[in-house]
């Protein structure tokens, strides 16, 4: 597609679309392609467009705001619904703010694309982060580390989402626009496909992390994260695997297994055992006497947790 | 001109547009930029053509669809629908009617 690439043309398009700002995010965007559109057949027709030729194309096209004032006749629909409300409400409580509130904020007309996509990202890229943060740290989270990881999780992209809502006339129904173009329908697969990336992942993800935190072990008395299991190092059999806990960056120490145990799972009544679960002494100063349970399935280690005596 | 002389031509304009928009949209499929360029004009500012598009689309009087171009990328072109064209042609008659009796006020006569 050739876009014009013009300063006065770009700025124009900026112009329109604040001007449209109470218009449903599809329409605003639609309208807004439909004058790029305008504007790259309208100086199609010259072959080397003067700044002239591109001043006059805009003048004819008119004032952004009279075009705005156009588009928001008695039938452009208030913006902020029951849905939107809805959709921030549901964003802002754990789990389910990622499983009901992101789809529907995706759902939801009134927000445009960008915000949605910031809004997403802060959700999901802040826990990933916190995650990280809390593995690498290596410390049990707390109740003041979950209340700080809510307020960014849920709340910070909630509260810019609110802030970004259109402001309509009063709540009422948006109006679904019929009879949009491919350009739209595309737009929409790849908005439900990006839904279904963040969201299946995630789903998966915290799944596993419930799986691992509703494990009881044995003779446990924490249960470490899945970021510890980086921290063992497979050796070549069950009976020599080195466990360095409490602390980065310390030299692997191959030890034996002391014994084989069964470590219960809390969250599958289909297979209520780990498979071939072993302890090992702890090496290291933090816990002296403690055990790590270590457990294998396939050869991959799929749970760690310590046990201090 | 007097004042509010503007105003009524403003008015007078965009009360017909809607009728010309139509009525270009009867014999052919038209895109934006083709259809702006045959108002010629008429519409004070040429993007109001464009949400006044998008209500006639909302309101099933046209249907658009994106059809490849000889030169440059795809177009969206509009083509009247059966409701499109039941109205066009009760604004016809109004229009008629309309017109003859401001031409006889305008002339003089008594509508």
């Amino acid at each position: 597609m050739n876009r014009i690439r013009h300063r006065a043309v770009g700025a124009y398009l900026r112009d329109l679309d604040r001007a449209l700002r109470g218009l449903p995010a599809a329409r605003r965007d639609e309208l807004v392609a439909d004058i790029e559109d305008h504007i790259s057949a309208a100086l199609a027709e010259h072959p080397e467009p003067t700044d002239d030729d591109v001043r006059r194309v805009l003048d004819r096209l008119g004032d952004p705001r009279d075009i705005a004032r156009e588009a928001g006749g008695p039938d452009a629909p208030a913006t902020t619904t029951w849905f939107e409300v809805t959709a921030l409400a549901a964003l802002l409580l754990p789990l389910v703010g990622w499983l009901v509130g992101l789809p529907l904020i995706w759902a939801s007309r009134a927000w445009r694309t960008g915000d949605k996509l910031v809004a997403s990202l802060l959700a999901v890229g802040l826990v990933i982060g916190a995650t990280v943060a809390a593995g690498s740290a290596g410390e049990s989270v707390g109740v003041a580390e979950l209340a700080s990881l809510w307020v960014l999780v849920h709340l910070v992209p909630a509260g810019l989402l609110w802030r970004r809502r259109p402001r309509g006339d009063a709540l009422d129904t948006v109006r679904s626009a019929p009879g949009s173009g491919p350009g739209t329908d595309v737009r929409r697969i790849v908005i439900a496909l990006l839904v279904a990336l963040l969201v299946v992942p995630l789903t998966l993800a915290l799944l596993a992390g419930v799986a691992l935190v509703g494990v009881e072990a044995e003779s446990g008395q924490r249960v470490v994260t899945p970021a510890m299991a980086a921290e063992v190092d497979l050796g070549d059999t069950r009976d020599a695997v080195g466990v360095v806990l409490g602390g980065a960056g310390e030299s692997t120490t191959v030890v034996p297994a002391l014994d084989r145990i069964t470590v219960r799972r809390a969250t599958d009544p289909g297979r209520d055992e780990y498979g071939d679960c072993w302890s090992y002494p702890v090496v290291g100063d933090d816990d002296p006497g403690g055990r790590a349970l270590v457990c294998f399935e396939a050869d991959e280690v799929v749970l760690v947790a310590t046990a201090t005596p | 001109m007097v004042a509010g002389g503007d105003r009524v031509l403003a008015q007078l304009r965009r009360g017909t547009l809607e009728l010309c928009v139509l009525a270009l949209l009867r014999d052919e499929a038209r895109y934006g930029f083709d259809l702006v360029k045959a108002l010629d004009g008429m519409a004070s500012s040429e993007g109001t053509i464009y949400p006044l598009l998008g209500r006639l689309r909302r309101d099933g009087l046209v249907s658009s669809t994106w059809e490849e171009s000889p030169a440059g990328p795809p177009r969206r072109y509009y083509h009247l629908t059966a409701d499109g064209r039941r109205t066009l042609a009760a604004y016809t008659e109004q229009w008629s009617r309309l017109r003859d009796t401001v031409d006889r006020v305008l002339d003089g006569g008594s509508p």
